[in-house]
């Protein structure tokens, strides 16, 4: 019986951290965009590839806090500097790597090879977990990356149950992790450059930075404020027709892959990762109960009644094939 | 300095293209579906000696599959040649190339991780957007105004992670890679290079976004695992969009945009070769 699964989902504050620890998430995943770096940088995704303050903890005391307490619970924390850094950032980029060890965090979700050799050589005792962004494919990248200093490896969304298979029997080098919940995209994300910038849509109320001027008035101010969505969110269309790139919203209708735990497990995947870093954080931990709950269900038939219901009962909205990560239970992907 | 000029050629196109180049790009940047056999690899490479031009072979991502039929593809050339430069867009390629010393490696766009969406030249336009009214969450109206963006910042987005020297040594000693290919991004381009290191310039595409499948129609575009469909032959369509300021070619599995590079812009950069795409009339 392969051990269960460990349940990892992102926070972006100390009440985030205590809130999707209680919820049963077993390792937590954040982001930082300190006050110097976003001055400079703007809030694109240039620390991390997510853009905006309300994905990033901004606060140093608080990402000490986070530490701390997912260590007093006997969770992991990981920060995320999961961008592939330019001159400019990387001796910062460095320094932060080095300051969340300082700070208590046990592990980093980084892409940028430099910066995994770096840090390797240098003697960081941080879990150096080469990111999604990485786009590992074959079993000879995770040896290329563990030569370098990775100890696990998140595998890409785009791979199918035998793939990975495949892929950890011939790799066993490493942990591996993969999503199981939210943000499933046509695009490989380690190969999409379009543009992850903050868009405040026309009409719509939305989340985003505010300040209040002397005249009493609020004005938000954005390096790009025409930014029309991320490349998957945009209406395209050809000669022949409309592209429907079947974009779902998470908050109702999640892609998932809650009821294949049991057989992510068996083919070697040890860490189940939510996606949405930046979600409400009342989602997020709806999703790690939902997660945890479907962990204990296990596997077979019923279980996989079961966790539908499960779904419907936390999203609001019945599943379908099309929400299912890596294809329906019993399907060929 | 002297600039090679490369056109990349669909190697399953007959007759041969007659081209005036310094060297030849074959395989295929993208897909592993697409790659030739080791025998038509083979002779697109004696074909192109034949006409006296230099030979790089282009390999994209790959599965475990993948990997083993580029290897052979590479030795069957290797078998009749003394050296071979292979553009890789796959670490688990480069790891493997280490048993090949007759292989000279390159780094290709899919791991150059540059910031190409056009949509970023806007944040160097000196032109003011129009000011508009949003609502917050927490209900307060607010004007929305663009931020200047730091010059720190558009020297970032006109860089790349590449130009890191620890980077390129890292590559040079640990993996004999000297060389990295690059696009042409509409905010323009800046590149730092230490002793020993060069880079490729893409003059007419930046490579936007990569699938693993093709969409089999317009409609049917989801997420998808392995492809099923065994290799088409790379149908281009051109997808528009009135929210994205160029149309985007989608070729098989990949996304690119044109670009327009100068000639007072290459002379700028480290750049000693100019890569085109082979256009059949």
């Amino acid at each position: 019986m392969p051990a269960d699964i460990r349940i990892l989902a992102p926070v972006a504050s100390f009440a985030d951290a205590q809130l999707i620890i209680a919820a049963g998430a077993d390792l937590v995943y954040c982001g930082y965009l300190p006050t110097g770096w976003g001055a400079q940088m703007g809030e694109l995704e240039s620390i991390s590839r997510r853009q905006g303050r309300p994905a990033h903890i901004t606060d140093e005391g608080e990402l000490a806090a986070v530490a701390e307490f997912a260590r007093s619970r006997g969770c992991e924390a990981l920060l995320t500097l999961n961008g592939h850094y330019t001159p400019l950032q990387a001796a910062q980029v460095l320094h932060l790597a080095e300051r969340w060890e300082q700070l208590g965090g046990t592990g980093l979700m980084v892409a940028d090879i430099g910066l995994i050799a770096t840090l390797h050589e240098r003697g960081s005792t941080l879990t150096l977990c080469a990111s999604i962004l990485t786009g590992v494919f074959n079993s000879a990248t995770v040896h290329f990356l563990a030569g370098l200093g990775a100890t696990r490896v998140v595998l890409p969304r785009e791979l199918s149950l035998e793939e990975v298979c495949l892929l950890t029997s011939s790799a066993p080098v490493v942990e591996y992790e993969m999503i199981v919940l939210h943000q499933r995209c046509p695009f490989i994300d380690g190969f999409c450059r379009f543009y992850h910038g903050s868009r405040i849509p026309d009409g719509l109320p939305a989340a985003f930075p505010y300040t209040i001027t002397k005249e009493g008035n609020a004005v938000a101010a954005l390096i790009d404020p025409d930014y029309e969505g991320h490349g998957c969110q945009l209406n395209w269309h050809t000669d022949e027709g409309d592209v429907g790139l079947q974009f779902r919203p998470d908050e109702c209708e999640p892609p998932c892959a809650a009821c294949r735990l049991s057989e992510l497990a068996a083919a070697g995947v040890s860490i189940a990762k939510v996606a949405g870093r930046g979600y409400p954080p009342d989602l997020i931990a709806r999703s790690v109960a939902f997660l945890a709950q479907a962990r204990a269900f296990g596997h077979g038939h019923d279980a996989a009644a079961m966790i539908r219901d499960l779904y419907r009962e936390t999203f609001g909205t019945a599943c379908s094939e099309h929400d299912c990560y890596y294809g329906a239970p019993g399907g060929t992907r | 300095m002297t600039v090679e000029r490369a056109i990349y050629v669909a190697w399953w196109a007959m007759p041969r293209p007659v081209i005036e180049a310094n060297r030849i790009y074959f395989g295929h940047e993208t897909c592993e579906h697409l790659l030739p056999s080791p025998r038509a690899a083979a002779e697109l490479v004696a074909w192109a000696e034949s006409a006296g031009m230099a030979v790089t072979l282009v390999t994209p991502f790959l599965g475990d599959g993948g990997v083993k039929l580029a290897l052979k593809i590479i030795e069957r050339i290797l078998a009749s040649c003394s050296a071979l430069e292979v553009v890789f867009g796959d670490w688990g390629l480069l790891h493997e190339l280490r048993r090949y010393p007759q292989v000279q490696p390159v780094l290709g766009r899919l791991l150059a991780v540059q910031p190409v969406d056009p949509r970023l030249a806007r944040i160097f336009s000196e032109n003011e957007p129009a000011t508009r009214r949003a609502e917050h969450l927490d209900g307060t109206p607010c004007t929305i105004v663009r931020e200047p963006a730091s010059p720190l910042l558009k020297a970032h987005l006109q860089s790349a992670w590449l130009c890191r020297p620890d980077v390129q040594r890292l590559l040079q000693t640990s993996f004999r890679v000297e060389r990295a290919e690059v696009s042409f991004p509409a905010q323009g381009l800046r590149l730092e290079a230490i002793e020993g290191w060069a880079f490729s310039l893409h003059a007419d595409e930046a490579l936007l976004s990569v699938m693993r499948t093709c969409p089999h129609s317009v409609a049917q575009f989801r997420t998808g695992g392995p492809c099923t469909l065994g290799g088409c032959e790379e149908r281009e369509t051109i997808w528009h969009s009135d929210q994205f300021p160029a149309p985007v070619l989608r070729r098989g599995n990949a996304l690119y945009v044109q670009t327009r590079v100068t000639e007072a812009a290459v002379r700028s950069l480290p750049v000693d070769r100019l890569v085109w795409r082979h256009r059949q009339h």
